[in-house]
């Protein structure tokens, strides 16, 4: 099954205005994302992440300039730093869903509200079909029965319940990409899991592409086609999900895939990797893995390596798959 | 030097306060005349250079009355505060500190107090004793010192549970040497903010007294029963009224500032 | 809700207690009796009155006894009757209350209404010139001694330019006004007063608007909001403006015992026949009933103030109004 394009990144870079510095958060970020693809986003906080997939549609703080970058949605280009455009993709084309869903809301208008509010700013639907459509909506995220939950405010309902009201609201425009920054993180393991089904199936169902950041390596296992592992605001690794967890090439995703205490395994002592994240406005020179990586050669202290491919899918920011 | 450009409103406010307790301090100095000296052939004199600030009702030189007056507007706010602030932080630090049904009881007490409108319990006061300037000090110290209180005990509430004090606590430490020398020292930055803004607010309440004439009375001069008696002569003495009018604005312009400049100097 | 109505009543009743006793304590203060005022100002008062006047302060009984009778008569709101004029205190009192709540209820709607504009203002063009501007003005404003303002005022436009009418609310021929000029001529006395009273209090809602616009553009909502594809409008004024007017409600209450205290000077200069005039005349003719009347009333309206501004917050933000279901 050939999927469509849908989107490509290319040259994203964004950087942050401190109170007395500028930092780059994120530095050439590129990906592409076919239809009805989940492409899982894996890093350390910090690393970028949230940054990165905000810039595709030019969200960001006060202090964010986006530096660089073009987005090509369904073969029409366009520039992240243009506000205009971007107003129109967001809703519309792109949509997000956040984690701690429950800040994420207006405390003061009730869900159908909110969810109403997605579907004026976006009118393919009439007035008359409306309510019909909010229904339907609240029905689809399992918030039954959904004329109850329309009239309620996010305070009187629990994390997982907000996580489904923001999925609604999302999806009430039709998007066709939806990007989802550790949409579970906060909630217990068994809601979870239920959101992650809710969202396979509204993939399924409706021709959806995911974007989805998160911590969780398991839950990429179980919900991902491909992989990007971001680290210190680059992109070090990113292929397949067979290729990335089967054979991972980066030091720093082995190191990660390392982490993860195995259960059938006699587990002495727990893998880290040695050392920390670096602030991002001190960055070592070269790749800005090497102080961290045992494999550390001359070269990787005096020039950042570019993205290296072992295959048509899969690269590494590494030296090591470059030995000239 | 940087520390001067980058905290405008604590410098200049600092500065016009200095130049204002520099006047009320040397005032019998500076001043021309005394400020009760009647002078019958000089009533109403617009400003010149004899009467810089021109003359009263009565010839007397608005000049020195301005000046001896801003002894009477400092010492009011200043004295008026402190005694506002002692209470308040005593109350307040025990109120916090001992927690329990005494809080309860302080703090109904402190929300009692403020239900009156100041003005009112003020005024009814004053009317009842002598409106001299030592009974006015005491009044409005007695009647504004609930703001203190509250963020005294605010600050020693959210302090008590910190670990710092329960290891004092376990080493032994007694109850008062607690809130003197760990829990207050904390908490003395909002309330020195607090008592500066309460001296502007304690000049004006002196001026507005005095300018109804229940405050300080002639011949003893004020800003603000200068600029009664420029109520009476509306329209013909300007003098009267700019003069003391711009010298009650400034000196709350010069407090509030230095407030502002404390208030980012803290932060 | 009815809980939490209930529960603000019932904290009511310690603050009622402690209202009367404060202003018992207040009468008490003076040197000598209450009666005793009362004769030496008003020598013709014959000695059956003064001892009237005792059996109504139960100035013979010891002090408990006299505070609770004080209690008992507070509640009945009996302060009983004027030194200057003899007619029940409650009975001036309710002539003069209407005049000063109108002008202080329009000043507060104006002051609400500028006050939110000029809050917006400031969060849209944070750190812009008009956003110092406005800074800049009604800390001007708030710093101006109000009786400083008013003779300015009064010396420009009614003395000089005679446009307005120096005192009182009403012209020498106004009941031969029609309906319009009437309205026109109380438009014309209340120009001044009302303008101090707004211009000086611009500074506390103005600020408070622009400081809690500017948080709530950095809550994670707002990202939201704009990750949705909504217009700049819709979101500064459907989401940022609405979450920060909510507190507003509790802000005017505690600014109302403020704008009582201002009534006094305010309407002693324009000679408005309101209840702050009325206590700046009592405390002139140390008229004590009527002072302790126009106290405790002061108060009485302070507390009932707060408490409708609890109930009206408790209503408006729905996480108060709707418990976790």
């Amino acid at each position: 099954m050939n999927n469509k394009k849908l989107l490509e990144v290319r040259r994203l870079s964004v950087s942050i205005q401190l109170e007395d510095k500028k930092i780059f958060a994120v530095h050439n970020f590129e990906l592409t994302l076919n239809q009805r693809e989940v492409l899982a986003i894996i890093g350390e906080s910090g690393c970028g992440k949230t940054t990165a997939v905000q810039a595709i549609t030019g969200l960001g703080g006060k202090n964010t300039t986006i530096v660089d970058g073009e987005i090509i949605l369904e073969d029409i280009t366009f520039s992240p730093q243009n506000e205009s455009q971007m107003k129109k993709i967001r809703g519309a084309r792109i949509s997000y869903i956040f984690q701690d869903p429950t800040s994420y809301l207006n405390p003061i208008l009730t869900i159908g509200e909110q969810i109403e509010e997605m579907i004026l700013a976006h009118p393919d639907v009439d007035e008359k079909k409306k309510i019909d459509t909010l229904h339907r909506l609240l029905e689809l995220v399992e918030l039954k029965p959904p004329e109850k939950f329309l009239w309620l405010y996010p305070h009187q309902l629990s994390g997982g319940m907000n996580q489904r009201a923001m999925i609604a609201m999302a999806l009430a425009s039709n998007p066709k990409i939806l990007i989802a920054d550790e949409p579970t993180t906060n909630l217990d393991y068994i809601t979870e899991l239920k959101i992650i089904k809710l969202l396979l199936y509204l993939k399924n169902k409706f021709d959806l592409s995911i974007i989805f950041i998160t911590h969780n390596i398991s839950l990429i296992e179980k919900f991902a086609d491909n992989i990007v592992v971001m680290y210190a605001g680059r992109i070090v690794e990113k292929g397949t999900k067979e290729e990335v967890l089967g054979n991972p090439l980066h030091p720093y995703t082995q190191g990660l895939l390392d982490c993860i205490p195995k259960i059938s395994h006699n587990i002495k002592q727990l893998n880290t990797i040695t050392g920390s994240v670096p602030e991002l406005s001190s960055l070592p020179t070269g790749c800005k893995f090497h102080p961290r990586c045992r494999y550390v050669m001359a070269r990787c202290l005096e020039e950042e390596p570019e993205l290296y491919k072992l295959s048509e899918t899969h690269f590494s920011r590494c030296y090591l798959l470059h030995k000239i | 030097m940087k520390f001067l450009s980058t905290n405008k409103s604590l410098v200049i406010g600092l500065g016009l306060i200095l130049f204002f307790c520099f006047i009320a301090i040397f005032a019998p100095l500076i001043a021309p005349y005394e400020y009760d000296q009647i002078d019958q052939n000089s009533i109403m004199q617009p400003p010149s250079l004899k009467h810089p600030f021109g003359t009263d009702l009565l010839g007397r030189d608005v000049f020195s009355r301005m000046l001896y007056g801003s002894r009477i507007s400092l010492s009011v706010g200043i004295i008026a505060v402190g005694i506002a602030t002692i209470i308040g932080v005593v109350v307040g630090a025990i109120s916090g500190y001992y927690g329990g049904f005494l809080d309860w009881l302080i703090s109904t007490f402190i929300n009692i107090m403020l239900c009156f409108p100041v003005f009112f319990l003020i005024l009814s006061v004053v009317a009842l004793l002598e409106p001299n300037i030592f009974n006015i000090m005491v009044v409005i110290g007695l009647t504004s010192w609930m703001g203190q209180a509250r963020l005294v005990r605010a600050e020693i509430l959210s302090l008590k549970e910190r670990d710092f004090i329960l290891a004092a606590k376990a080493l032994g430490a007694s109850d008062g040497r607690i809130i003197l020398l760990h829990l207050l020292p904390n908490a003395i930055g909002p309330v020195i903010v607090s008592a500066v803004l309460g001296i502007a607010s304690a000049i004006l309440v002196e001026s507005g007294l005095s300018f109804l004439g229940i405050g300080i009375q002639p011949p003893i001069p004020s800003w603000g029963n200068i600029l009664n008696e420029a109520k009476s002569s509306l329209g013909l003495a300007w003098w009267l009224s700019f003069f003391p009018g711009i010298a009650i604005f400034l000196t709350i312009i010069a407090f509030n500032l230095f407030a502002e400049g404390l208030k980012k100097y803290l932060k | 809700m009815l809980t939490y109505i209930t529960k603000r009543l019932l904290a009511m009743i310690p603050l009622l207690i402690g209202i009367s006793f404060i202003s018992f304590v207040v009468i008490h203060l003076a040197p000598g009796k209450p009666t005793d005022l009362v004769t030496n100002l008003n020598p013709k008062v014959s000695l059956e009155a003064r001892m009237n006047l005792n059996k109504l302060y139960g100035l013979d009984k010891p002090v408990t006894h006299q505070f609770r009778m004080w209690f008992m008569r507070m509640l009945k709101l009996d302060f009983g009757e004027s030194f200057s004029d003899g007619r029940p205190v409650l009975v001036k009192i309710k002539e003069r209350l209407p005049i000063t709540l109108a002008i202080n209820i329009i000043a507060i709607v104006l002051i609400v209404i500028i006050g939110v504009i000029l809050g917006v203002i400031g969060c849209v063009f944070q750190d812009k010139f008009i956003d110092k501007l406005i800074t800049i003005l009604v800390f001007i404003g708030f710093a101006m001694p109000s009786f400083w303002l008013a003779l300015i005022l009064m010396d420009i436009f009614c003395i000089k330019l005679g446009w307005l009418p120096v005192l009182g609310i009403s012209s020498v021929d106004f009941d031969n006004f029609t309906p319009l000029f009437k309205l026109i001529d109380l438009a014309k006395h209340l120009v001044l007063p009302i303008f101090i009273y707004v211009f000086g209090s611009l500074v506390g809602i103005s600020r408070y608007m622009r400081q809690s616009m500017i948080e709530t553009l950095n809550k994670p909502f707002i990202l939201t909001a704009r990750a949705k594809g909504l217009s700049n409008r819709t979101i500064l004024f459907k989401h940022v403006l609405r979450n920060s007017l909510l507190p507003l409600v509790t802000l005017l209450g505690l600014s109302l015992p403020g704008l009582i205290s201002g009534s006094v000077i305010i309407e002693s200069i324009f000679a408005i026949p309101g209840m702050g005039r009325l206590f700046f005349e009592a405390v002139m003719a140390r008229d004590y009933p009527v002072i302790m009347g126009l106290l405790v009333i002061g108060a009485l309206l302070t507390m009932l103030g707060n408490f409708l501004a609890d109930i009206a917050y408790s209503v408006v933000d729905p996480r108060i109004r709707y418990k976790k279901s």
